[in-house]
């Protein structure tokens, strides 16, 4: 009897333990990027100040490298000031010149949580709708390196998807044009994999890697890094390339989120015609 | 009651301050991924009943599930470490010790050695579990077992930190 008791202790335990767990592996199954980014929007919002807090004093120990990058910029946006001005003084009578594109807006973002020892690292930056950031903007660093996308947002706070997460993708570019699609394998956070160029380009060690423009969030031409390996799969007809990124992620404190008006329509449009997308 | 206080001083301390405030805002790499939260359901008194080892940890697992955005992992690998809790007891501090024991499972309860060998036998479960479903790649292993080794070690160092923050809090009242 004492023997029965016991057994039915142990199974009754046992049920549930596999209830339990049956419960947290069919949620993690059923997770999406999307989903999972929306769960850390929410209850960072309840958190987010502290992480506020412990982002000001690692702001305050980066001064330094964070001046520079912005005298750096500074420096490369006067400068592209001084051609389009130029450039404007030249064709300012010729209508078809000056035709408007679609203009790019910037919102500049202070990275207060960040990590790059999970497979899927995510972002929040202390921004959000109030300040006009929106689903799908990208986030790049101040030395005009790819850094993310932003999926989820809350009145004052985002989370981005960062580029050392195993669900990121992007479109990237080599300098003759021909581009492949980007993602991370979830090991070595200074390296990314471009794959899907055909095998006919031309790659070399050290050429340079930048966005194409055929991804949702990313404009074309903002850099990755460098070529570091490549060798053809023969299956495929296509390279496989390492990337080494140009971003050491770890140390991310300021970042500009891209607004790109058409990629909103699109995006916009599928989510009525779909219901939800994909970045 | 004063044992419920000093529990959720152990979750304030391993899973907010330790896990999410502090360990999460250090970048070291992909290896860098400790549980110092863990510390809660291995330092349940020794004599905890299993059921509620095992409740707590769901609720421990769910808590950061919610507040690291992973839907789900860190419940199921917390719900494995706390179901195996007992035989993982038995076999570092033997049968006698879980039977007898009453307290926080720290260096002044059992010692030393066996305390250590305790903690990282469960930080052990706790880690393979939670790194292999994270990968869910038997390819990744070498990968899954550098992250154990390096993420491990923090964390058993973690896991003996809050016992020490705890047990000489109660030492100084005795």
């Amino acid at each position: 009897m004492y023997r029965l008791l016991l057994f039915l202790k142990r199974i009754y335990l046992l049920v549930i333990f596999l209830g339990l767990e049956g419960v947290a592996l069919y949620y993690y199954a059923n997770s999406t990027e999307r989903t999972r980014a929306q769960l850390l929007d929410g209850s960072s919002n309840l958190v987010g100040g502290v992480y506020e807090g412990i982002a000001r004093v690692e702001d305050y120990l980066s001064l330094g490298r964070t001046n520079r990058l912005l005298e750096e910029r500074l420096e490369g946006l006067e400068n592209a000031v001084a051609r389009m001005r130029e450039r404007e003084a030249e064709v300012v009578n010729d209508t078809l010149e000056m035709a408007p594109r679609a203009p790019l807006e910037y919102v500049v973002a202070r990275v207060v949580r960040n990590s790059v020892g999970k497979r899927e690292n995510y972002m929040m930056v202390d921004r959000g709708a109030a300040d006009g950031v929106e689903r799908g903007m990208a986030a790049v660093s101040l030395d005009g390196y790819m850094a993310g996308y932003v999926e989820s947002v809350s009145e004052n706070n985002a989370i981005c998807v960062s580029v050392l997460n195993t669900e990121f993708r992007a479109s990237g570019m080599l300098k003759g044009g021909h581009f492949g699609s980007i993602t991370w394998r979830g090991t070595d956070p200074r390296m990314v994999r471009l794959n899907e160029v055909p095998a006919y380009a031309e790659v070399g060690r050290g050429d340079t890697v930048v966005t194409s423009g055929y991804s949702f969030s990313f404009p074309e031409g903002i850099r990755i890094g460098t070529v570091e390996t490549y060798e053809v799969d023969e299956a495929r007809a296509a390279y496989e390339i390492d990337v080494k990124l140009g971003l050491d992620v770890g140390a991310l404190r300021v970042v500009l989120l891209v607004e790109n008006p058409a990629v909103y329509e699109r995006i916009k449009l599928e989510e009525e015609v779909l219901g939800e997308v994909e970045l | 009651m004063r044992n419920l206080l000093t529990y959720l001083g152990v979750w304030l301390v391993a899973a907010v301050v330790m896990q999410l405030f502090l360990l999460d805002s250090v970048r070291l790499g992909v290896w860098f991924a400790p549980m110092a939260y863990v510390a809660f359901v291995v330092l349940l008194p020794v004599n905890t009943k299993p059921v509620v080892v095992l409740l707590l940890g769901f609720l421990l697992g769910a808590f950061m599930d919610v507040f690291e955005g992973t839907q789900g992992l860190h419940t199921a690998a917390t719900l494995v470490t706390a179901y195996t809790r007992q035989w993982v007891m038995r076999l570092t501090i033997g049968k006698e010790a879980v039977e007898e024991e009453t307290g926080m499972p720290s260096v002044k309860l059992l010692g030393g050695v066996k305390f250590l060998r305790y903690v990282t036998m469960a930080v052990a479960v706790q880690c393979v579990v939670f790194f292999a479903l994270e990968a869910l790649d038997w390819g990744e292993w070498v990968e899954v077992a550098a992250k154990v080794g390096v993420s491990g070690a923090v964390t058993v160092g973690a896991v003996w930190a809050v016992a020490e923050v705890f047990t000489a809090r109660t030492r100084k009242k005795v």
